[in-house]
């Protein structure tokens, strides 16, 4: 009895203790998530593409901004296949990439203030917060030549560079 | 309202992406001399990424050489996180902006898709 009241007192300074802390640091971060993963259409024998209205789905990609100013993103349609059967004839790559749904109604910054060239457009990740990406592409190949049949995979490049 | 949306931010970014900390890591002189190394912390919540590469550049993307722990090319299991700490030599420690990681893609059977190569670059301080 003796050696269970000393034990008692022994703990109950722990048992006293009135609050827990709980610590979380938020830091600057740049997330990329792949929201939709693309596929291709194939409305014309000689055509692959990503829009609805040719069968296909575009890709969505999501960036979650957790400080503003500190990223820009720069993403790039496709303009060639990693992955496809042999090709004779010349592949013809056309694509976009354009701001699609946002937190932030002042997100829409992004997409006034883009920078396009060859297939990569960047965008100043200015607005802190969630924007979503959709990245078109069109693949044409020779004039109007049937594409040969199997498989045809294509890369869009999605990045968070530190500014 | 604000810190619920930030920390909503903060689980969504957890829940399916690959995010990479700190946005401007410093460089450290190491344990050998005339080497100096910068920590940083990958996360990985894509499903279909496994593994992912790691690049030192400077300010024109020119690739830097740099020793990287555990390794360059790296197994990031699913909603996973890796360590990873950057060794680069003094002499390129002036020249050295950016530490990339960026995913690497295993095809699989599948006809007529796009897939996501996602890169994140962090600025050295």
């Amino acid at each position: 009895m003796k050696k269970l009241i000393l034990a008692t007192a022994l703990l109950a300074p722990f048992a006293l203790a009135e609050h827990a802390e709980i610590i979380g640091n938020v830091e600057s971060k740049c997330s990329i998530t792949t929201d939709t993963q693309g596929v291709y259409g194939n409305p014309l024998a000689s055509k692959l593409s990503t829009l609805a209205a040719d069968g296909g789905v575009l890709p969505i990609l999501r960036y979650d901004i957790i400080t503003a100013g500190s990223y820009k993103a720069v993403i790039g349609y496709p303009n060639e296949f990693a992955s496809s059967p042999a090709l004779n004839d010349i592949v013809t790559w056309t694509g976009s990439t354009i701001v699609g749904e946002v937190s932030d109604a002042s997100m829409s910054a992004f997409e006034t203030n883009k920078v396009e060239y060859n297939n990569i457009t960047e965008f100043p990740l200015s607005i802190a917060g969630t924007a979503w990406f959709n990245v078109a592409s069109e693949a044409n190949y020779g004039y109007l030549t049937a594409l040969p049949a199997g498989q045809y995979v294509a890369t869009v490049t999605a990045e968070c560079v530190a500014i | 309202m604000r810190f619920l949306f930030l920390l909503a931010l903060i689980v969504s970014g957890y829940a399916s992406s690959h995010s990479l900390t700190p946005t401007y890591p410093s460089l450290e002189l190491s344990y050998v001399p005339g080497v100096y190394k910068a920590d940083l912390e990958l996360f990985n919540a894509r499903k279909d990424i496994s593994y992912y590469e790691v690049g030192v550049f400077d300010a024109e993307w020119n690739a830097i050489t740099a020793a990287i722990t555990p390794k360059k090319i790296m197994k990031v299991p699913h909603s996973t996180s890796k360590k990873i700490t950057v060794y680069i030599p003094a002499a390129s420690k002036d020249r050295a902006v950016y530490i990339c990681t960026k995913s690497k893609t295993l095809f699989t059977p599948v006809t007529q898709v796009t897939v996501i190569l996602s890169k994140i670059c962090s600025k050295l301080k």
